[in-house]
């Protein structure tokens, strides 16, 4: 009866196929709920207006007329740009989020890819994202696409520094950097003998989750953080010449990566896809982890998509201080404090 | 003749069952994308460009780490020359001459001493390496070593994996009973499960490289720290002109 599905299994092709359609939905599910629940609404109720509801109940199919708005749109190159590397900077950002998502774990054997370097792999490969943003702000022969384009690497790479401090706390506390280790030693942890809710690395690492929060909103160009397509100075800074498509490419990858980036956080801080009172290795966690994760994935992106609609933007030397004088030497005293109760207790 | 002899025994054994074949078909793939990006590195005359297919190459390089099952070099080489180098390089490229197109003070003479160079190291590290690794040969597949000092544990902080798999030991036990798992029965079990039992320590890849790096090269280790430190705060001596 099963035959099938063992040849299904056993085959390349067949739990390869599968990994991509996972892939795909890991990354496209939580974006589109993203935009619909905090960008179209959660910002109308801040801003004291009801937004969309004329396209499905709510305007819930709202995000599809936008996509297929986009699909209709003209792909516009200009005349001046660089063709190729104007065509492909898009997909070198998406293709940065597409890598984030291989590494995090769903379930106790719900994964893509089970690395040994999982959380510092993620890490590397979330910088290359920059390249794309380059590769943009570059191609598009603007001064503005420019401008946005310098903005961008000049914070992203000042803010890659807190986010990957503020992971090294998790990473002594748990003694490994695989993010399926580390959700089973928050799920194994015990806060002084009693292991009724594991140990949640938010209690002991709070510190690190402020940070890493704070350094995701500007990886993420996020206002208070969004100098780089600041509108009122640049426009739209590096995605000002692009159009219809393209332009959605880089406004899905805006989205996707605050989701993947949440997963990661929830893996690191909230137990990922466990929940207390259940073992970790019971096999009911390879279809409720998911569910789970995307719970912790809404609580986490609630905290940032609050920000965003509540702060005004920051200037840029402001924005250089508050990463270089705050948020890397308090990152480096919670890794000395970490260091010395690890070796304490 | 013998030579042909000889390319095709090490085709059959290339072939063979022994290697893994979608391995070399990767390697092929990642080698020829690499070979062909290298070399417009060097003849395209768009420094962005440039700059961009030297992004290919050392993707490449990373992919053939990971290929080589040591995904920590791998991360470390997207982490270090793409996400900070490359991004580094663009970035002065385009604060000093942004220029679109073809930049033709990048053509001049010195094309053939510049050609001269590269094939002179090819030679010294070609051959270095060769007479190096000759008779080397890499393992694959093999599981990473699991080292466990048998400890006695609390039968309630067991996940259940390792209960599972070793019912006679915990048969008849509670979960505050005290227990030991004998060395025997540790290496009964399958590699997955052993990782989760108490007082077992993956000795994996991670670890062996924390291991050499802070023990055998600890010395050179910290003298490259100082140096990094001495050429960062030179850097800043350099451009701040009071």
């Amino acid at each position: 009866m099963s035959g099938w599905i063992d040849t299904f299994f056993d085959s390349y092709w067949g739990p390869t196929g599968l990994r991509t359609l996972g892939g795909l939905v890991a990354v496209l599910l939580p974006a589109g709920a993203l935009v619909y629940i905090y960008l179209f609404k959660l910002m109308s109720f801040v801003q004291s207006r009801i937004g969309p509801m004329e396209a499905g109940p709510q305007g819930s199919l709202q995000l599809l007329a936008e996509v297929g708005k986009a699909f209709q749109k003209e792909d516009i190159f200009p005349r001046k740009a660089d063709k190729i590397v104007f065509a492909l900077a898009p997909f070198v950002v998406l293709m940065s989020t597409f890598l984030l998502v291989l590494v995090v774990p769903f379930g106790p054997d719900a994964w893509f890819v089970n690395l040994d370097t999982g959380i510092y792999f993620a890490l590397a490969v979330s910088s290359v994202s920059v390249i794309g943003i380059l590769m943009a702000g570059w191609a598009s022969a603007s001064k503005y696409s420019l401008l946005g384009g310098l903005r961008a690497a000049g914070q992203l790479i000042a803010y890659e520094l807190p986010l990957v401090l503020a992971v090294m706390g998790v990473v002594i506390q748990a003694g490994t950097l695989n993010m399926q280790d580390i959700v089973l030693a928050q799920a194994e942890g015990e806060i002084f003998g009693w292991g009724g809710i594991g140990n949640p690395f938010i209690l002991t690492q709070f510190v690190g989750f402020a940070i890493f929060l704070i350094a995701m909103q500007a990886e993420l160009t996020q206002p208070p953080f969004d100098m780089p397509v600041a509108e009122s100075e640049l426009v739209s800074g590096y995605m000002t010449e692009y159009s219809g498509v393209r332009f959605l490419l880089f406004f899905i990858g805006e989205f996707a990566t605050a989701g993947v980036f949440a997963m990661i956080a929830s893996v690191l801080f909230l137990g990922g896809w466990w929940v207390p009172g259940i073992d970790p290795d019971s096999n009911l966690f390879n279809i409720v982890g998911p569910a789970v994760m995307f719970g912790k994935v809404l609580f986490v992106t609630l905290l940032i998509f609050w920000f965003r609609f509540t702060y005004p933007r920051f200037r840029e030397d402001q924005l250089q201080r508050l990463c270089w004088k705050f948020l890397i030497p308090i990152s480096l005293l919670n890794i000395v404090v970490t260091g010395v109760l690890k070796v304490v207790f | 003749m013998t030579l042909l002899a000889q390319v095709a025994s090490d085709f059959n054994e290339l072939t063979s069952s022994e290697v893994d074949i979608a391995q070399n078909i990767a390697f092929g793939m990642i080698a020829a994308v690499m070979l062909f990006s290298a070399f417009r590195t060097v003849t395209t005359a768009n420094v962005v460009h440039a700059a961009l297919y030297l992004v290919i190459v050392l993707a490449g390089v990373a992919a053939l780490f990971i290929l080589l099952g040591s995904d920590f070099v791998g991360a470390t080489q997207v982490l270090v020359y793409i996400g900070a180098i490359i991004v580094l390089f663009l970035f002065g490229i385009m604060l000093t001459k942004a220029r679109l197109g073809d930049d033709e003070s990048v053509e001049s003479e010195r094309r053939g001493m510049g050609a001269l160079v590269g094939i002179l190291l090819l030679v010294v590290m070609g051959y270095a390496l060769v007479d190096t690794f000759e008779n080397a040969e890499l393992t694959f597949g093999e599981p990473e070593p699991i080292a466990y000092v048998p400890t006695e544990v609390t039968v309630g902080d067991v996940p259940t994996p390792v209960l599972e798999a070793l019912p006679d030991v915990f048969a008849g036990l509670g979960d505050d009973d005290e227990v030991t798992i004998s060395q025997a029965d540790f290496d009964s079990l399958v590699p997955e499960v052993q990782r989760r039992v108490p007082g077992a320590e993956v000795f994996g890849n991670n670890k062996q490289i924390a291991d050499s790096i802070f023990s055998q090269y600890i010395v050179p280790f910290e003298a490259v720290s100082v140096l990094l430190l001495a050429a960062l705060i030179g850097a800043i001596v350099v451009a701040r002109k009071e």
